[in-house]
């Protein structure tokens, strides 16, 4: 009885953590980055990717008709922001039909899709979450600062989507998940 | 508005005391570390709003001198406006003081090494930045540049309570060294002591068309005020002479402490100038790794009078703005509010976030501007050093 126990425990564990992080690299470089919500979080993640010694270009505001391939992973910075919507001059209606055709097109050129969200709670809200649930429903992995998913959507868009999520404590722990999602 | 402090023989005692005070009021931690007395030359009278800043404040061993934001724009002199300016210096290269220089004053003289600018209580009422820029003008060391810090940044606003939000008289510390005392001002200039009545609506510097106007009062807040006016309001020639000091003595970071309230979007945010969001991107990252976690916001075009829009499109400085949450900034205010032990957001929180913000961020520019190092600052006591004994470091 107390194997069997053991063995459940371990079949468990291995389950909880295959689920907790992507265990094998997916990804290919270059990697394109963008603010879905134009949130400042972008920045963030391009220190990351800096750091992840991932090569890439960054445009918050890239449209689906400047996809050609030339990049293979599309990162996207997940979280809406009104004030950054306000200066870039875009609203959020029209920031989510950019996020659609934008999720589109990548599956069309068959691109991985990475979906960061590491603002907590402060990104998180109505208008955050209409462009997380699109951008879940097409990614390949998700990281999420665990402040994020306190109500568990996350964690639920993650199964829905049969995808890896990884949740993290704090921003500056989704670098090592995020280096590791890269071949 | 004609000072009580006009008469020559109370300059003169006002001198005795600033020449005093550090040593007598630094740390007993630091005591007898200070290289040199640091000095106060006022030339005009002193305000009772000057004063009162003054009394405020126990400097360091790392001041060198304590000066007045009048320096930056005179016809502030005498006023209510005028507010101390703190400037601490880097220790000089032993090549120079080979040659006999004064460490100290060489240094002070030299104004092309760079300057990092610290102001707090620009609104009266966000307490957690004058406390957090009262510990750089007691603790700090900067390393490689000169230091200047204006922990009431409008005296005027340290000097009354809102009405319509008002606050606690006072954060009443009992320190080693007796009794401290920051006073919970206003986010406004007080009417009395302006020279400019409200207008019926506000335009900001800079601001484009009516949407951009705010109510008349916000004529005397000074975060709406920059770059500031020599020929206006006093708010305005506040936000001037900051303008002239932060070109003048080349500042490189320029850093303005808030607090904003709980139903505002803006608590633990850094707001910067697009042109160094990257600096506050790595320094939230670096904060973050110390356990402090802070959003990022993008200083915005149409944030017409803050001081990150203005300094950061008109001077060469790298402008951030830092919030903390203040429990207290509610409509209607919160007089009896406990901020030292508010289960929501206690004082020795708000306050290492703001230290530790401002260091991690000028950790960035240590680490990637051309000049390394540049802007190193030691002695500052952490957050988790706050958390422990919060009084001990005031």
């Amino acid at each position: 009885m107390k194997r069997f126990i053991l063995i459940c425990a371990f079949i468990a564990a291995l389950g909880a953590s295959a689920f907790a992080q992507q265990s094998t690299a997916f990804a290919e470089k270059p990697a394109l980055v963008t603010a879905i919500g134009q949130s400042a979080d972008f920045e963030m993640i391009k220190v990351l990717l800096n750091r992840a010694k991932v090569p890439y270009t960054a445009d918050p505001l890239v449209k689906a008709e400047k996809l050609d391939g030339s990049a293979k992973t599309l990162v996207l910075v997940v979280g809406a922001s009104s004030k950054g919507l306000g200066a870039a001059g875009i609203s959020a209606e029209a920031e989510l039909v950019r996020t659609q055709a934008l999720l589109k097109k990548a599956k069309e050129l068959k691109l991985s899709i990475i979906v960061m969200h590491v603002g907590g709670a402060a990104r998180r809200g109505a208008m955050s979450d209409a462009f997380i649930k699109p951008c879940m429903e097409a990614a390949d992995f998700a990281i999420v600062v665990a402040a994020g998913d306190e109500d568990g959507l996350f964690t639920d868009l993650a199964a829905k989507a049969k995808i890896n999520l990884a949740k993290v404590d704090r921003i500056s722990s989704a670098g090592a998940p995020l280096a590791a999602a890269f071949k | 508005m004609k000072s009580a402090y006009s008469r020559p023989v109370l300059l003169v005692l006002l001198s005795l005391i600033l020449a005093a005070a550090p040593l007598a009021a630094q740390p007993a931690s630091q005591a007898g570390t200070a290289a040199s007395t640091p000095t106060a030359v006022f030339t005009q009278p002193v305000h009772p709003n000057f004063q009162a800043a003054l009394d405020e404040q126990r400097p360091g061993p790392g001041v060198i001198r304590i000066g007045a934001l009048s320096e930056y724009l005179p016809v502030l002199a005498g006023t209510a406006l005028d507010s101390p300016v703190y400037f601490l210096d880097p220790p000089v290269p032993a090549a120079a003081l080979k040659q006999g220089a004064d460490s100290r004053q060489s240094a002070a003289a030299d104004s092309r090494l760079p300057a990092i600018l610290i102001l707090g209580g620009t609104h009266g009422d966000e307490i957690a930045g004058v406390m957090a820029a009262s510990l750089f003008v007691t603790w700090a060391k900067p390393a490689a540049a000169r230091l200047i810090v204006v922990p009431r940044a409008n005296a005027s606003a340290g000097t009354w309570s809102d009405p319509d939000r008002p606050g606690p008289k006072a954060i009443i510390l009992e320190t080693a060294e007796g009794r401290r005392a920051f006073r919970y001002g206003s986010r406004f200039t007080r009417s009395e002591d302006e020279i400019l009545p409200d207008p019926e609506r506000y335009y900001p510097p800079e601001a484009v068309g009516e949407e951009q106007s705010l109510a008349g009062r916000e004529a005397r807040n000074l975060n709406r005020a920059h770059p500031g006016d020599e020929a206006g309001s006093r708010t305005a020639q506040a936000a001037a002479a900051f303008f002239n000091l932060i070109q003048k003595e080349n500042v490189k970071a320029a850093f303005d402490l808030h607090e904003a309230g709980p139903v505002s979007g803006l608590a633990w945010n850094i707001v910067a100038h697009p042109k160094n969001l990257d600096y506050a991107a790595m320094g939230i990252l670096a904060a973050d790794e110390r356990g402090v976690q802070m959003v990022l916001d993008r200083s915005r075009p149409n944030n017409r009078g803050l001081s990150h829009r203005a300094w950061g499109e008109n001077t060469e400085a790298a402008a951030y703005l830092i919030e903390t949450l203040n429990p207290g900034q509610v409509t209607g205010g919160k007089p009896e509010l406990d901020h030292l032990d508010n289960e929501l957001s206690p004082l020795w929180k708000r306050v290492g976030i703001q230290v530790e913000t401002v260091m991690a961020i000028l950790m960035t520019h240590s680490d990637m501007d051309e000049a390394t190092g540049w802007a190193q600052i030691d002695g500052m006591p952490g957050i988790e050093a706050l958390k422990d004994d919060f009084t001990r470091y005031f």
